[in-house]
Formats: structure tokens, sequence, C-alpha cells
């Protein structure tokens, strides 16, 4: 806790770095600054003792001088007392220099005193200058006979000298004493001296093996470690040394060698996945040989039989001829079903599997179901019942799949019981508007394993029930792929010996656009370019949450195409609708209605058509504000969901919802109802409003052809609007004003149902436009 | 007549290879699995022995394997019929112990010569 609080700073290797240099710097200073003192205290005790050393000679010279004076002085009283000798004048001055010279000397003997030795030098001083006085008497009282008396000379004399050996003994001592202490703190000095410098070098060593020593470690954790990693070992983890740049530098690798392991573990898994579907490929391709080449055993085997017979007896068995051919049909039938099953299961999985979704009771179904099935049931001696709850909805879904996936779980059911009951129970789970039904049997069962795989194309429990209960082993996988398709699911619950329960939930409301009805198809593969308003209901809630406001405005773009010259025609006619980047027009059409999702419905092969086109579209939207990009829903079949996501992607759609929504292949408008064809009175498009009149009310729809709908009143109650395009988009662009003013006012709190908009034009006179226009097939589904 | 054994689950592919094989004089005799064939053989021992592979209770193989662990019927010939028509299959027949091997459907005319063959070599 206090280490996070108080954080030190980083031990950098910088930081160390400077450390150690400021450390070697900081105590060079100090060795230097020593010797500087030191050297200095040794020069000043130097000086003192010279001055001593100097003092004790003057000292002795000064004594010695004194004692000639005083031996002269000696002599020349002898010579005065016994022969009367008198000194010339001269003699007597140069005694009288000779003595000032002497007095100098004396007191020059006071430049070497000392603290300790001053004293002895005033005494000393004194005493010479009483002995100089007596001195001098001596000379110039020399003629006159007033000499001082000897004896008072003499004990002057001896006492000054007395001084001056004391003064002397103390200059030698002060010479001792300095000397000693001299000595004293040269060594002193030295050793200060010795010592930082060895602390010096032992430090500068000491952070230099630390320093080295640590780099190396750590650098060598690093080579170690990247050799490791280069080799492959992506789970080696470089043990970090420290908060540092080579710390900073292992932590680098090791998330490097971290991604990489990822990223080796993506690819593994990708690559086991490919395996894995590569040996279900195998797997299934054997299988499926295995399966075909059984039922064509038979259907072969009585053929050839029949035709051997009749060959060598010229006639048949009438009886045993229906019986055999009756065993090539039921062969050949088990064959077709198998053909069948494998090509849904294709299909589904190339996701060109459709969903035909309409409004059916699926209680009534399955005891349709039931009633059809009871002779397979009975045949194992097997009671079947029907429970539905009362309450059950009806269903939207894809009624034709829903009996196909119900036939199997039931037919399954009895194939695998014998003296038991087969129940169907159906319920309703309000709560969240699924339909639920359960197909138990009192069968076999299936054993743990046995389930994990059942929903798997050939797999069936074991090759002895396959044998023993015939069937395709596709069934199930269908199923599965089936109620998945219809946004439900399926799962299985069962025990060996313990029956089995296959439950289905359904989704009772549609969970996906009618967009899909509004496309008109036929062998010709038209295109179409159509304007929809958004399925107002639920369906925009759905897809596009809260992207968008009730009244949004889509622009839907539908291609279709499968061959080359298609494509290419197709190619031409979107560069002439506004597929291209050189046109405007689509352009213009969105600046106008600034739609606020743009849906597309994307087939395989109109990628390159598309990438154009929103390309254009997407460029001069954002170059117009960016912000207002509409919302790209796509359409298609699952195969073409990639193309769709890198579509978005290339266009920035990435944060916006996109989805693909299975449309119905082959199926006009479900519906019956009100149509309205606008702008069809005109010469150019007369024979192609009456043509599609004509066949709209063959397929029981009411009619209404008008000039214009500007109000938008007519059309907003319509189930389907024709526009017949002309050359300018007025018309179509003051409807869809009308119609989205509608929509931001509604007059009711009632979600209204919008009509589908189909734009119909034939600029250029376009082959496929016009058959679009007019071929549109409004056959009911089967 | 030869007496042949045939080994077949699939109920059509046993009647029409049963009916062929006795139009062309033979004895015919057949089961639906494997174990079923091993008690026959045991009681009735055949000339040759058609044997399909996939087989409840008993395959093929296994079938075949414990007819040649058996003295009595280590020689008997037994020609493998399976609709596996993979290169591996093959070899997996004749490693169990099978004489020959034919894929359905079957070539009628190959089948009796195999047949016809494998019971002169005896």
């Amino acid at each position: 806790m206090a280490e996070s609080r108080f954080r030190l700073p980083r031990f950098s290797l910088r930081l160390r770095l400077f450390i150690s240099i400021a450390a070697i710097v900081a105590l060079f200073t100090l060795t230097n600054i020593t010797y500087q003192i030191s050297s200095q205290n040794r020069n000043l005790r130097l000086d003192n003792l010279q001055k001593a050393v100097q003092g004790q000679l003057a000292s002795v010279t000064t004594r010695q001088q004194m004692q000639d004076q005083q031996k002269e002085i000696l002599v020349l009283d002898a010579l005065k007392r016994g022969g009367q000798q008198k000194l010339s004048k001269k003699e007597i001055s140069g005694a009288l220099a000779s003595l000032q010279n002497l007095a100098n000397r004396v007191r020059s003997l006071g430049d070497y005193a000392y603290l300790d030795s001053i004293e002895a030098y005033k005494q000393l001083s004194t005493s010479y200058a009483e002995l100089d006085m007596l001195w001098r008497q001596f000379y110039t009282g020399y003629n006159e006979d007033q000499t001082p008396l000897a004896t008072s000379l003499e004990r002057s004399f001896e006492n000054t000298l007395a001084l001056l050996g004391a003064f002397e003994a103390m200059e030698v001592q002060a010479a001792e004493q300095l000397t000693a202490q001299l000595h004293k703190v040269s060594r002193f000095n030295d050793r200060v001296t010795m010592g930082i410098y060895l602390f010096t070098i032992a430090l500068t060593v000491g952070l230099g093996y630390l320093l080295i020593r640590y780099t190396t470690q750590s650098l060598t954790n690093l080579n170690v470690g990247t050799v490791r990693i280069g080799r492959g070992d992506l789970d080696y983890h470089i043990p970090v040394s420290g908060d540092d740049e080579i710390g900073d530098l292992t932590i680098a690798f090791n998330e490097m060698a971290d991604k990489l392991r990822n990223a080796m573990a993506q690819v593994q898994q990708s690559k086991e996945k490919a395996d894995q579907a590569n040996r279900a490929k195998t797997n299934f391709l054997a299988n499926m040989s295995h399966e075909l080449r059984t039922p064509l055993n038979a259907i072969i085997g009585y053929s050839e039989m029949m035709i051997e017979v009749y060959n060598e007896e010229n006639q048949l068995d009438e009886k045993q001829a229906v019986e055999d051919l009756e065993h090539i049909l039921s062969s050949g039938r088990h064959l077709l079903q198998l053909i069948n099953d494998v090509l849904d299961l294709a299909k589904i999985e190339s996701g060109n599997m459709t969903v035909l979704n309409e409004t059916f009771d699926s209680v009534a179904i399955i005891r349709g179901l039931a009633t059809t099935m009871l002779p397979l049931a009975r045949k194992n001696n097997n009671q079947l019942l029907v429970e539905a709850d009362e309450n059950i909805p009806q269903l939207y879904s894809d009624a034709v799949k829903f009996r196909q996936i119900f036939i199997n779980l039931l037919s399954n059911a009895c194939k695998f019981t014998r003296d038991g009951k087969i129940t169907v129970q159906a319920s309703y789970a309000a709560h969240n508007k699924q339909l639920v039904y359960h197909i138990s049997d009192t069968g076999i069962g299936m054993s743990k394993t046995a389930l994990k795989n059942i929903f798997e194309a050939f797999v069936q429990a074991d090759a002895e029930t396959s044998h023993k209960y015939g069937g395709t082993g596709l069934g199930l996988a269908i199923c599965k792929q089936f109620i998945e398709l219809m946004h439900g699911t399926l799962d299985v619950r069962s025990a060996p010996g313990e029956g089995t329960t296959f439950t289905v939930v359904l989704p009772a409301q549609p969970v996906q656009p009618k967009i899909g009805e509004l496309i008109s198809q036929d062998d010709q593969q038209e295109l179409s370019f159509v304007l929809t308003p958004p399925v107002a209901s639920d369906v925009a809630s759905t897809i596009l949450a809260s992207d968008t406001e009730p009244g949004a405005l889509a622009l839907v773009a539908l291609l279709k195409d499968s061959d080359n010259d298609f494509a290419e025609s197709l190619q031409d006619h979107c560069q002439t609708m506004g597929y291209s980047p050189s046109d405007t027009r689509l352009q213009t059409l969105c600046e106008h209605h600034r739609p606020d999702f743009l849906c597309a419905l994307l087939g395989a092969e109109s990628k390159v058509l598309f990438a154009s086109g929103w390309l254009a579209l997407s460029r001069s939207l954002q170059e117009a504000r960016a912000s207002e990009l509409p919302a790209l829903l796509v359409f298609g079949e699952s195969a073409s969901y990639p193309q769709a996501c890198e579509l978005a992607a290339r266009f920035d759609y990435s944060n916006r919802k996109r989805l693909t929504i299975p449309v119905r292949q082959h199926n006009p408008v479900a519906r019956r109802g009100n149509a309205v064809l606008i702008g069809f009175a005109n010469e150019e498009f007369h024979g192609t409003g009456e043509a599609l009149r004509n066949s709209l009310e063959k397929e029981a729809w009411q009619c209404e052809v008008t000039d214009s709908d500007a109000e938008g009143d007519l059309s907003a109650h319509a189930d389907l609007v024709f526009f017949a395009l002309q050359d300018n988009a007025d018309l179509l662009y003051w409807h869809l004003i009308a119609l989205r003013e509608k929509l931001a006012h509604p007059d009711s709190e009632e979600l209204v149902a919008l009509p589908g908009i189909f734009l119909v034009t034939n600029q250029n006179s376009s082959r496929v436009l016009d058959s679009a226009a007019i071929e549109i097939e409004l056959t009911p589904p089967v | 007549m030869s007496v042949v054994l045939i080994v077949e689950d699939n109920e059509l592919n046993r009647d029409m290879l049963t009916r062929r094989l006795e139009r062309k004089d033979f004895t015919v005799f057949s089961v639906g699995d494997g174990q079923q064939a091993l008690d026959f053989i045991a009681d009735q021992p055949p000339d040759i022995v058609l044997l399909d592979m996939d087989l409840p209770v008993l395959d093929g193989w296994s079938t075949c394997t414990a007819l040649r662990n058996q003295p009595a019927t280590a020689n008997l010939p037994v020609i493998a019929l399976t609709a596996h028509a993979m290169s591996d299959d093959k070899q997996k027949a004749l490693d169990a112990g099978c004489d020959d091997y034919t894929t359905k459907p079957i070539d009628f005319p190959l089948l009796l010569a195999k047949i016809e063959a494998l019971l002169a070599g005896c």
C-alpha cells in the first residue's frame, strides 16, 4: 500500500549511470579539497618551523657577537687599568656603530618571537637595552675614566646572555614542537587522502560491477528469452529484472510473445477447424456414396433380373413382376429422398435455402400429420396422440418446412418405438411469444454419446440402428437447420430405454420483414429499382433498433444476377440508374429524400456492382454531410453476409447495425389488396400500365390507375404502388414527401402498414427493365 | 449344386440376390446378420459365403475374422459385398480374410465369375 502511494522515482538505467558518475565526481572533488586543505596546513606549519629555526640561528649568532663584544670590553678594561691607553675617536665611533649593529640584531630577534617566547624576548630586550647602555657608557667614558664598574657590566652581560639562552631554548622547543606537529599533520593528511582515494576506487569498482552485472544479467535473460521465443517456445516468459529500460524491453518482448502465441493459437484453431471440416466432408462423401449405392443395388439388380427372366422365358410372371417393380420403385424413392435431403442440406449450407413465411394453424397441421402417419405408428403397434393447449395462436413461419420437420420427427419416433406411445404436446409461452412443441416417444432412446452427434449428417446412433430402422441419417440434421432458419430451436432429451423427447420452439411473431415479398423475379432475372417505405411495424424496430425514427425513409436497391451476360447488362443499367461514379441520379435521389437507411439486396455476384454504386453514393453523401450517412441495411442470402460486412466496413458503417435477412425467392407479392398505378397515362408507359393492370387483376388485385397522387391519399392506403418513372423524378419526389408527412404526423396511434412501391422505368428502352416492369409474376407461393 | 450363403441385412437386396442365384441353379440360404451367419455356418457349412460388410449385431469384417479363426471354416470361400467403394475399404475387407471383394451395385456376371473361380479353386 505505502509503496504504491509513495512511489519511488523509477530507478532506470540512465538514473543509475547518472548516480554512479555523480558519486565518482563528488568523491574526486572531496579528494582534491582535502589535498588542498592539508597542503595549505602543511605549508603554514613549514613556514613557522622555518621561522623558528631562523630565530634559533639568529640568537646563536647574536650570542656569539655579544660574547665577542664582552671580550673586547674586558680586554679594553684590562688595558686601561694597566697602561692608560686611550681610544681614538675613530675607534670609539667604530665601537658604537658595532654596538648599534648588535642592538639591531637583538631587535631583529623579535621577528622570530612566538606567543610563548614573546615574554622571553621582552625580558631579553629590556636586559639588552640596559647592557647596551652600559656598553655605550663604557666606550664614551673610556678616555675620561668614567667607565661603569666592570662588575656591573659583567652582571648585566651575564643576565642578558642568560635571557638570550632562555629565548633560544624556547625557539628550539618551538621548532621541535612544530616539527612534531608537521609530522603528525602530514601523516594525518596522507591517511585521509589515501582513505578517500581508496574509497573512491572501491566505490567506482563496486558501482561499475553492480551496473555491469545487473545490466549483463538483464541482457542475458533477455537474450536467452528472445532466443527461446525465436525458436518457437512462445509459452516462455522472460523474467522481468526491474523497472528500467531493459525491464520495459523485456515486458515488450513478453507481450509480443503473448500476442504471437494468441495469433498462433488462432491460426492453429482455424487450421483444426478447416481440417475438421475437410474430414467431415470426406466422411460425408464416403457416407453419401454408401447410402446411394445401397438402393441403387436393388434397382439395378431387380431390373437386370427382370430383363434376364424376360429374355430367357419371353414372358414375366405378372404378380412377381409387379412386386419387383414395387421394389425398384421404393428403392428409387428412397434414393430420391436421399438426394432431396442432401440437396436441402447443401442449400442450407450455401445459404440458398429460403424461408417462405405465412400465417398458419400449426396444431391443425400436426393433427393432419398425425392422421397421415397413423399407419406408420400402428405398424409398430404404437399409439399416436396430439395434445394441444387451447390458447395456441397462429404461427407466422414457413409451413412447408414446419410440415417437413414434424414428418421427420414423428416418423423417427414411430420407427424407434415399439408397442409404445408417441405424444405431441403443443403449448404457447405467452411471456416470450413462443410456440413450444414436445415430441416424445417411449422408444429405445439414445445414449449420451449418441446424443452428441445426433444433429450431424449421416449420423445415426450406430450402424445397427440404421439397418434396423432405415432412414437416410439426414433427417435430424435438416430439421435442426430448418428450425434455425425459422429462428427457432431444436433440443433433445433422451436416455437409453427411456424414450426420447424432441422439443421444438418457434417464435410466434414474425422476426423478419416482408420486404423480400416485394421483389419480383422471373426466369429472365430482371433488375428492378424499388423504393419502399420502411415496414412500419415491428420490423423497423427490430432491424434498426433506435437508429430509425418512425417515418424513416428507406431507399432500397435490389439486384439479382447470376450469369455473366446478365451481369454485364446489369452493369450498364446500373450506370444509367446511378450506380456509377459518373452518374448523379442516385445521388440526387438520396440528396432529395435524405433516406434514413439504405437497403440493398445483395446477390452472390453483384458485389462489384454494389461496390461502385455504394462508393459513389457514400462519397457524395460523405462530402455533403458525413454525419448524415444513412444506415446501411443489406438484405441477402446468408452467403453474401461477408460481402455485406466488407461493403459496410468500406463505407465506415462498422458501428451501424447491419444484417442479412433471408429473402424469399420466386415469391411475388403474397398479399392481395389494392394496387395503385401512378403515372402510366402517358404514351410511353401506357402499354406497360395496361399489361401490369391486367396481370394484377388476373390475380384478384384491385387496381386504380392515376396520373398523379401528389397528396399521397390514395397510395397511403394501397398495398402496392407502381410508379412509372418519367424523365424527371418529380412525381416520385412529391409522393415520397407526402408519404413522409403522413408518417410524421400519424392520425392515430395505430401503425400504418405502408405499401410496397415499385418503380417502373424503361429508360434507354432497356430490355431488362422493360421486362421487369411488365412481367412481374404475381402467382402466390406454392 | 453348390450351396451359397448370403449374409445381407437389406431385405430387398437379399431377396434379389437369392432369386438371381437360384436362377443360376445355386442352392441359396440367407441370413440377416453376422451372428446368424456364424451360427448357420457352424450348423450347415455352405460352399461359399457372400458377406455384406455393414451388418447389425456382428459386422462383416468381424464375421470374416471369426470364420478364419476356426479351423473348420478357415478356408471357406468368402466374397465381401459392400457399398463402401473407397479403395481402402477393399483392402480392409481383404485384410479381414475375405477371398474377394465386389462393390454394390453388383455386377452380377462378374460376381458369378468370382463365385465360380473360388468354387473351382476349392
